[in-house]
Order: C-alpha cells, then structure tokens, then sequence
C-alpha cells in the first residue's frame, strides 16, 4: 500500500498517544489501589462496591452501638447484683431476728443494719448512669426513678418513672432491650399473700402457720372480679364436732373437716384459736394482694423492728412479712439478671459474628474493586515497553527521506 | 518539413510539459502539511504531429474512500462527544469524595447515634449537621448536572451555528466551482474542491451526512434522515434550535429560508457530534437529573413523615426535618396567556408513588364558579414530550373533572403529587403545562429545623402496667401511624392526638361520645374491654387467641364507633402484649409527657434506609416488587451511568478503529508522499535536462546546416 508521508507521522505519534493512555490507566489504578476508577470501569461492580460500602458503614454503627448497649447492660447487672447481695445479707438478718433468743436491744441492732441496707438499695434502685440519666426510670430517666416520702400514708417508696425502655439495633435483624424499667425490677413484687377473719358468731384468731399450703388456697380461690368471692365461712355443725366450709359469695361448699373445740385447727394452712359452739360460724376472707418494692419491705421490717412491743405472733408476720418480700423481690431479680445476662451473651455472639461479616465483606469489595499488584505491575511494564517501543520507532521511521540522498 | 523547426517544437514542448510536472511536484511538496489537500497528477498526452499535448492537473481522490471517511468520522465524533460528556459525570458520582451513597449512610448513621442517647443533644445536632450536608450534597450533584445541561445547551447553539456556516461556505464553494469548471477547460480547480470537501468533512464531524455529486463539479449533502441540507439551487436548510416549553431542553429543527417551513428532527438520530451530545442528553443527562430528584425527595418526604410520628424533646410531635419545594410549571408556547401558572409538589407522605416522570397537564374544560373549577387531563412524559406507557403499552394519562383552582386549593393526583392552579378561572380550555417534579428537585430542598430538639426520636404514646396486675403480661411494642391533628374532626385523616399535647378524652373524639381508647381491661385471660379515659367502655374482645394489636382487634368489633371506622387511621397507634393476663389486669396508654429518655420512633428513623422507600420504575404502579431503598436507587444510577459509558466505550474503540482505517485508506489515496515527490522531482528533472539537450541538438544541427551553407 502508498504510505502518505502524514499516515507516515501519524500512525506513529498515535501509537505513543495510545500507550501513553494505557500507561496512564495503569499508573492511576497503582496510585489510587483500585482497579475500579469510574463506576465504567465495572458498572455492574461499583454499585456492588457501593452496597457492600453501605453494608459496612452500617455494620461499623451496629458495632458502635453494640458496644453502648454492652456498657449499660453491664452497669444495670451490677447495679442489680448489687442489690441482690444486700438482700442475701437482709434475709439472714431476718432469720437471725426470728431465732426467738433476741432482746429489743438485739432488735434494734438489727434494725440499724436493715435501715442502712435499705439505704444501700434505694441508692442502687436510683443508679445514674455517665449522662446522669436514672437507669431504672425506663423513659423519664431525667428525675430519679423512685422517690421516699417518709410521711406518706401507704408507700412510702414510689416508683416515679415509666414501663418504657429503649432498644438498640445491634445488627439488621438484632435489636436489644438496653434496659429495663424500675417498675418491673423492682416494684412489681408481689407482698405476702394474707387472710383476716372478717366476721362469725364465734370469735377466733387467725395467723398463718403454712404459707406455702396457704399461698395455693390463695391462688385458687382469689377471685379479683368478684369480692364477695373471697370470703369463707366456716359453720360447726349441730354435734359440735365437725366444721363445713363455704365460699360465701357462690355458696360452694369445699369441705368438712372434724373439729374439736379443745384445739385450735388449721385449715389449709391457716391457724384457727377458738371455741366455738355448734351452730356457730366464723368468716374469713382472703386479703387482696399486695405490691411492695424491696425498699418498703425493708422499711416496713426496720419500722417494725422498732417497736418495743413487737413479739409473738407479730415478729412472727413481720418477720415473714419481710422473707417473703425480699424471697419474692430476689426472684424478681435473679429473673431480670439472668436476663441481662442473656442479653449480653446476645450481644457478644452478635458482635463476633457482625466482626466476621465486616471481614466477608471487606474481602468481597476487596474483590471487586481492590487492584491486582502483581497482575497491574506487570501490566505497567508492559505498557512501558510498548510506549519505548513507539517512541524509538517514531525517530527510525520518520528520519528517513530520500531527500537526505539527493 | 523543415526537421530543425519541427525539433525545436518537440524540444519546446518538453521543456514546458516537463515545468508543468516538476510545478505540480513543488505543488505537492509545498502542501504536504496543507489541511485537506488532495494530491494532484499532471497527465499529458502525445500530439500527432509530435511532441506534447495540453497537461490536465488532476485530483487524486478515490470517492468511495472520502465518502467512508466522512461516514466513519460522523460516528468518531458522536461516540466521542457522547463519551466525553458521560464521563464527566462517571466521575463525578463515582468519586469517593462525592459520592452520594456515603453521605446517606453517615446521615443515618447518626441517626442511629442519636437513638443511642436520645437524651444527647450533641448527637442531635449532629444528625441536622449530617442532614445539612446531605443537602448540600445532593445541591453539589444536581446543580453539577444544571451546569452540564446549561453548557450542552451552549454547545448545541455553537455547534448548530458552525454547521450553518459550513452549509454556507459549501454551498458557495459549489457555486465558485460550477463557475471556475465552465470557463477553464484543463481540469477541476483542485483549491476550491479541496476547501469544499474539507467543509463537508468537517460538516460530517458534526452531523451524519451523505453526498451526491453532480457533472457540474457540485456536491449535494443531505442529512443520514434524508433532509437536504445544500440543495441544488445553491439555497440551504438552517438548523434551528428551542424548547417548548421546556427552554433548558433545546430541539433541533430544519428551516428553508426561502420556503420559511420548518421540520423537527429528532434530535438523537442525527448522528454527529451534535447527536452525540443529544443522546447524552436524553440518555443519560435528563434521567440521572430526575433520578437524584426522586431521591432527594423520597428521603426527604419519609424522613419528615417518620418525624411527624414522634415525640420530640420539647413535648411536642415531630415536624419537618426538611422542606421540600414546590415547582413552578411551565406554560407551552400556544397557551390563551403566558402569564398563567401551575404550581406541582409532593404530596406529604406520598412520596413513595413519586416517579422520574415529567407531566402534561391540560386544561379540558374551565368553571367560572365561584368556586371556579377545571377538568385537567394529566400525562406522564418522558423528557423528550413523549408519553410514558404501562407495562401493557398503553400511554399513561389520568383524568381530573370539577377540582377547584384558585391560590392554596392543592388537589390531590395520582403518582404522589399535589396541583395548584392559582390563577383562579383565567384558564382556558386547551391551555397547557409541563411539570416537572423532579428535575431540579435536588437542588432546592431546604432543612425545615436546624434545632436538634425538633428531632422526634420519642414516641408520643406510652403503655403503662397496672402495678396490681397480677398476670405476666409484658409490653412487647406500641406503634404510632397516624398523628394528624384536626381539633373540628372533619379531616379524614384526623388521629387521637389533640394539640395541646394530649389524646382525646371523651365529647372530644369524633362521635361525640366516648373517648378515643386508652386502657384495656382483661376480663378473663383471652377476653378484655376497650376503655376511655372515663373508664367507659368502648367494646370488648372476647376469646382472642393473640394479643397483638389490641385496638385493631377491637376496631374489629361490631361496637366500634362508626365515626371512627370512617376516617383512614383512627386512633393512629396501637400496642401489642405477649404472657397471659390474669382478670382484672389492665394497661393504660397515655401521652408520653416526660419519657425523653425514649428512641422508640428514633429506631424507626435510622431504619428508613432499609426500607423500600421509592418506586422503582413509572410503568408499574408504586408496591410490592416496584419499590426499592435509598441506596438501591442511587446504586441503580450510578450503574447505569457506568453501563452506559462502558458500553460506549466498547462502541467509541471501535469507531476509533473504523475512523484510523478508513482515514489511512484516504490517506494513501489521496495523501502526499515526500519520497514518491523526491523521486518525481530527479525523474522530471532529468527529463527537463533531456529536453533541453534535444533544444540545444537543434540548435547545434540548424548551426551545422548555417555553416554548410555558407
């Protein structure tokens, strides 16, 4: 083929433009460690590079906030551990007042140390968090989640905040409670379950001596729609000699049972003292139940514990007024504990397996839009033997003119 | 014959035919570096009575050579120009710097923050601080891609007038050509035929032509879709550029001067750089525009409602964190009055129907009133006017009848959007407007608040429990989805909720009668009563097997008031428990008055990029398989933009390629070679000096003849 002298030019400036170029490619995605310069480059790549991005931002804040709502967590177990080791040192406290060889003075030894524990709690039950916020007071964590009010009639510990809490997103599909309300920790703990004598044509003493045969009486017979419900009467029949038992409100009766007016009776582990003659009835009823916070119940305990008339049977109720109340309150906690417990061990597998997911993704992006070192030097070497190449060919060809020979 | 005067003659003739060749030979050689120049051959013929004949100087042009090389060189410089300008904006949305997708998830990402600690104001700000410059972000890219279309529009008006005054040099260079061949016999004027197909080449960068030439020595160019742009009679077509209504989006037209018609052309087809340019704008420019658009909204748009369904840290619901604009019409060229308007923004909470579409609004019939109405017929276009289809090929359109004009009457259409027709009954019937929601949507969005107390990361219901309950029901979630406030009930969309901060007690719920439902009281472990604040009851529930959603169970229920089942969401919020209540168990739900301490509807915020916010496509209808998030629409841009110039440059090599070859075909034809010249030059050269021994044996035999006769 006629070469013309331009093509002649031409061809050659444009293969070291060409190179040139390449080399360029090659030397930006050196520079920069990305084979994806422009979204061109890969299209279908670089908007994989840009979820994958987005998954790890995410993943980044997950780990953030996985890390905020471990502190917490583990703020809230101490708090409650806390708690809980002060109860354990009540209850034996209480035991100990019981053991029926105690002076008043003794007493009120004791009751010196349930004050200062019930101190200790209420303290722990108002713990702050590092923003000052109450951690127990689920929403309105800005004012303290339980207040004292020594000269209030009924409760003197009150819950003040709210049943809310606040969860955190660990992972797309995890969100953790990051917390949970004073409320249900510790104010809603159920009191000793009791039961009074309302009434009769016989008197009679009434006191517990099986709780726990009691506490099931209660559970199923306490009717919480209907009072008359709860009201029992006992009727000793015309001999004298055996007693009927009858739900006053439906008018059921639930049993017979022999009686000898010489003893006192337990029926279903409630203790009757009286005499009473045939015909003659007594009524009980089963008192509603009650809902005392682990403060109150030491509070009531160290009141109590003041008087310098509390003996006998009244020791006796207020002294399994308070076991039952801290037993109760320490269920309640051992619950909560050992679900924040489980709350951590969520939060620690989630942040391991969100630790392992940030490396699947970093090396899937890496994939995608990470250069090859070896493949791209070798690349670069290349271009630059190519473009030497042009650029010593473009001297050889172009000095050569037959007008150099003329 | 006298043989001395008949050598002299033959000698003469040599010596001028051999000048002529070593002239033309200089010619080339002083030409080489000559843009457009054609080489050109001197040929001569023998004369009977010996000798040389008159010498033609010709052209050496292979036609089917230039004709590829103008073909070739229309598709190079349309892939090229096409090229160029996508790449622009490649880089511009891949750039990790400004790449949208990052500012987005920092966005919610502090939004996860702030649900963190909703208590911290610093966290707060920090989130408006975020929103800020997702703005200014989304400003930077859509106002990036104004500027590009401000300067392709520049461009089309500098390229459509250097095409002009190509059609016009060509045109009279046909003209000097026909005259110049008429009175000079020895060959084409080689100048004047070498700057006329230099036009036509350079006239071929910027659009695709084809050429006929005549016996005159004219050559006719019609554009690749058969319009004549250098007719016969010398007269030429104009290219003619604008936009209606639309004048950022310029059109191509042809228009015979002489006749004063014009044809539109569709502007992709014309091939050229100028059809590069236009396929970049309608490809790529116009689309990714109204994509950012939607997005920007969509976001906006579900941000604000999400916030309106909070509680902020002042007490009181949320607002709008961002406000979105509302777009000025505009008016096609034919309307009664150019002074009329039409106002378009996103209806609140609807943004998910949005679309890239634009819209054709026109007037079909005008009310005086009052209140003075209209019937609107409504079209989804796409940018070049064209109306969108459904997925079944059928055009797009919605019909409007009596919706009532005049300033502040929004009426409510399909895909999302609200109208305005403020100038009351100043319409008239055929009047018309495009809208277009989305365009420019990007760069006008504003932040409503710049206070991180406006962030409504609370729920404004609380649930408590009744500390007497005796059951081991918990809460497990309450929801708020409704938080309009219309204190004369009448709103459709009214909730529960009451300004100042409360919920409607009775007298005060529509209906008149009981109070919006706030308590329920367990009757039996899978039995409970709806109460008001009173304590009446609303309805009861009875052996339900769930507690979910406990006041949608009981809006199920035969009491329910009717007042309610007529508005769209009423009360706006429920909750749901989980255990197994005990009789007598009750929860009451009240306004959440002091629980700052609460991210319930933050979680849902910093959520909202995981959600599939925004329609996917026009021809389907907003739901299900066709919405998709927000990074899902912004990867899907940048995706396509990438497609699109990767697949263009796949096409642009090749054209290179096409474009060398045929360019080197043309060159060797027609193109001069300084060793071939350098040859001629010794060849005519010697044969010069032979003429000039044959002149001087002339001499020396007419001087022999003198010297024998004398």
């Amino acid at each position: 083929m006629r070469v013309s002298t331009n093509q002649l030019f031409d061809r050659s400036i444009r293969g070291i433009l060409d190179n040139q170029d390449d080399l360029s490619k090659v030397q930006q995605q050196l520079a920069t460690g990305k084979r994806i310069i422009n979204p061109s480059d890969d299209p279908v790549g670089s908007a994989q590079v840009i979820r994958l991005t987005e998954s790890l931002d995410e993943l980044a804040q997950y780990q953030k906030n996985n890390n905020l709502v471990t502190s917490a967590l583990e703020q809230q177990e101490t708090a409650m551990r806390n708690i809980n080791d002060a109860l354990n040192k009540a209850r034996q406290l209480a035991i100990q007042a019981g053991n029926g060889i105690m002076s008043n003075d003794d007493l009120k030894a004791i009751s010196q140390e349930i004050k200062q524990i019930r101190d200790q709690v209420f303290d722990l039950m108002n713990s702050q968090n590092a923003d000052g916020d109450y951690i127990f007071a689920g929403h309105e964590s800005h004012s303290p989640a339980f207040s004292y009010t020594p000269g209030a009639t009924g409760n003197k510990y009150q819950f003040e905040g709210d049943d809310g809490f606040n969860r955190v997103q660990i992972s797309a599909s995890v969100n953790l409670k990051a917390g949970d309300s004073g409320k249900e920790v510790f104010e809603n703990v159920l009191a000793r379950y009791t039961g009074s004598v309302s009434g009769g044509s016989a008197g009679a003493n009434l006191y517990i001596s099986q709780q726990d045969t009691f506490d099931e009486f209660y559970q199923d017979n306490y009717d919480r729609l209907t009072p008359a419900n709860n009201d029992f009467r006992l009727t000793v029949n015309g001999s004298g000699d055996q007693i009927t038992v009858t739900n006053i409100g439906t008018g059921a009766t639930l049993g017979t049972f022999d009686y000898d007016p010489e003893q006192s009776f337990v029926y279903q582990g409630l203790q009757f003292d009286t005499s009473a003659g045939p015909g003659q009835t007594i009524e009980f009823t089963l008192d509603d139940p009650q809902k005392k916070n682990i403060a109150e119940t030491l509070n009531d305990f160290f009141l109590k514990l003041q008087d310098p008339d509390l003996v006998g049977q009244r020791l006796d109720d207020a002294i399994a007024d308070a076991i039952v109340g801290l037993d109760n309150g320490m269920d309640k906690l051992a619950n909560t504990i050992s679900a924040v417990g489980g709350r951590l061990n969520v939060a620690e597998s989630v942040f391991e397996s969100n630790l392992d997911q940030e490396v699947t993704l970093k090396t899937a992006r890496g994939k995608i839009q990470d250069v090859d070192y070896a493949e791209a030097i070798s690349e670069l070497s290349k271009q630059e033997t190519a473009l030497q190449a042009a650029q010593q060919t473009f001297g050889r060809v172009t000095t050569l003119s037959l007008f150099d020979f003329l | 014959m006298p043989i001395t005067n008949d050598l002299l003659n033959i000698a003469t003739s040599g010596l001028r035919t051999q000048q002529q060749l070593l002239q033309t030979t200089g010619n080339n050689i002083a030409n080489v570096n000559t843009e457009g120049y054609v080489r050109q051959r001197t040929v001569f013929e023998s004369e009977v009575s010996g000798g040389v004949g008159q010498g033609y100087t010709n052209r050496v042009l292979d036609q089917f050579a230039l004709n590829q090389l103008r073909r070739d060189t229309s598709i190079y410089s349309e892939l090229d120009a096409y090229l160029q300008k996508s790449e622009l904006l490649d880089g511009v949305f891949a750039n990790a710097e400004t790449n949208l997708s990052g500012s987005i998830s920092q966005f919610f990402a502090s939004l996860q923050t702030a649900a963190d600690e909703p208590n911290n104001m610093a966290a707060r700000s920090l989130v408006l601080g975020e929103g800020e410059s997702l703005l200014g972000h989304f400003e930077f890219l859509s106002g990036y891609m104004s500027n590009l279309e401000k300067e392709l529009n520049f461009e089309f008006d500098a390229t459509t007038e250097r095409a002009n005054s190509l059609i016009e040099k060509i045109s009279s260079l046909n003209n000097q050509i026909t005259l110049t061949t008429a009175a000079n016999s020895s060959g084409t004027p080689g100048v004047l035929a070498d700057q006329r197909d230099q036009a036509i080449l350079e006239l071929s960068e910027l659009v695709a032509i084809n050429t006929q030439n005549l016996e005159d020595g004219r050559t006719l160019v019609y554009l690749d879709t058969g319009q004549a742009l250098v007719m016969q009679d010398g007269t030429f077509n104009m290219f003619d550029i604008n936009g209606n209504p639309d004048l950022m989006h310029k059109q191509i037209e042809l228009l015979n001067n002489s006749r004063g018609v014009s044809i539109k052309l569709p502007d992709s087809e014309i091939g050229g750089r100028l059809g590069g340019l236009f396929t970049f704008r309608d490809e790529i420019l116009t689309q990714s525009q109204r994509q950012l658009g939607q997005l920007a909204l969509a976001l906006g748009d579900a941000v604000n409602q999400q916030n309106h369904k909070g509680l902020d840290l002042d007490g009181q619901l949320g607002g709008d964190i961002f406000k979105l604009p509302s777009i000025g019409g505009m008016e096609f060229d034919e309307n009664s009055n150019q002074n009329l308007q039409m106002n378009v923004r996103v209806e609140a909470g609807r943004s998910n129907e949005i679309t890239t579409a634009d819209y054709r609004v026109t007037i079909t019939n005008v009310a005086g009133g009052p209140p003075s109405t209209a019937d609107l017929f409504v079209e989804a276009v796409n940018p070049d006017g064209s109306v969108v289809k459904d997925i079944d090929g059928n055009d797009i359109n919605f019909t409007y009848t009596g919706v009532e004009t005049g300033q502040g009457n929004w009426i409510s259409i399909d895909d999302g959007l609200q109208l305005e027709l403020p100038d009351g009954a100043a319409y008239a019937p055929g009047d018309a407007f495009l809208l277009q929601p989305t365009k420019y949507a990007a760069d006008l969005m504003n932040m409503q608040t710049t206070r991180g107390e406006d962030l409504a990361l609370a729920s404004p219901i609380i649930v408590n429990s009744n500390i007497s309950n005796l059951g081991d029901t918990e809460i497990i979630n309450s929801v708020v989805t409704n938080t309009t406030i219309d204190a004369t009930n009448t709103d459709p969309e009214t909730s529960a909720f009451t300004s100042p901060a409360g919920i409607q007690g009775p007298g005060a719920a529509p209906g008149g009668t009981v109070g919006a439902p706030v308590e329920v009281y367990f009757t039996s472990a899978n039995s409970f009563e709806l109460r008001d604040s009173a304590g009446t009851t609303i309805v009861t529930v009875s052996g339900t097997n769930t507690l979910e959603n406990i006041l949608e169970q009981g809006a199920a229920q035969a009491g329910w008031p009717a007042a309610w089942s007529a508005l769209n969401d009423y009360p706006g919020y429920d909750f749901s428990l989980q255990g197994v209540p005990q009789a007598g168990d009750s929860f009451t739900l009240s306004f959440n008055t002091d629980g700052t301490d609460d991210n319930r509807n933050g979680l849902l915020l910093a959520n909202l990029d995981d959600v599939d916010t925004m329609r996917r496509n026009a021809s389907a209808a907003s739901g299900g398989r066709n919405q998709f998030t927000f990074h899902e629409a912004f990867s899907t841009t940048v995706g396509t933009i990438g497609e699109r110039v990767a697949s263009a440059d796949i096409a642009f090599g090749a054209a290179e390629a096409m474009q060398r070859s045929s360019e080197s075909w043309y060159e060797s034809v027609s193109g001069v070679s300084l060793d071939e010249e350098a040859a001629n030059l010794v060849r005519f050269q010697q044969a010069y000096s032979a003429s000039a021994r044959v002149l001087s044996t002339a001499q020396t035999l007419f001087d022999t003849i003198l010297s024998a006769a004398r």
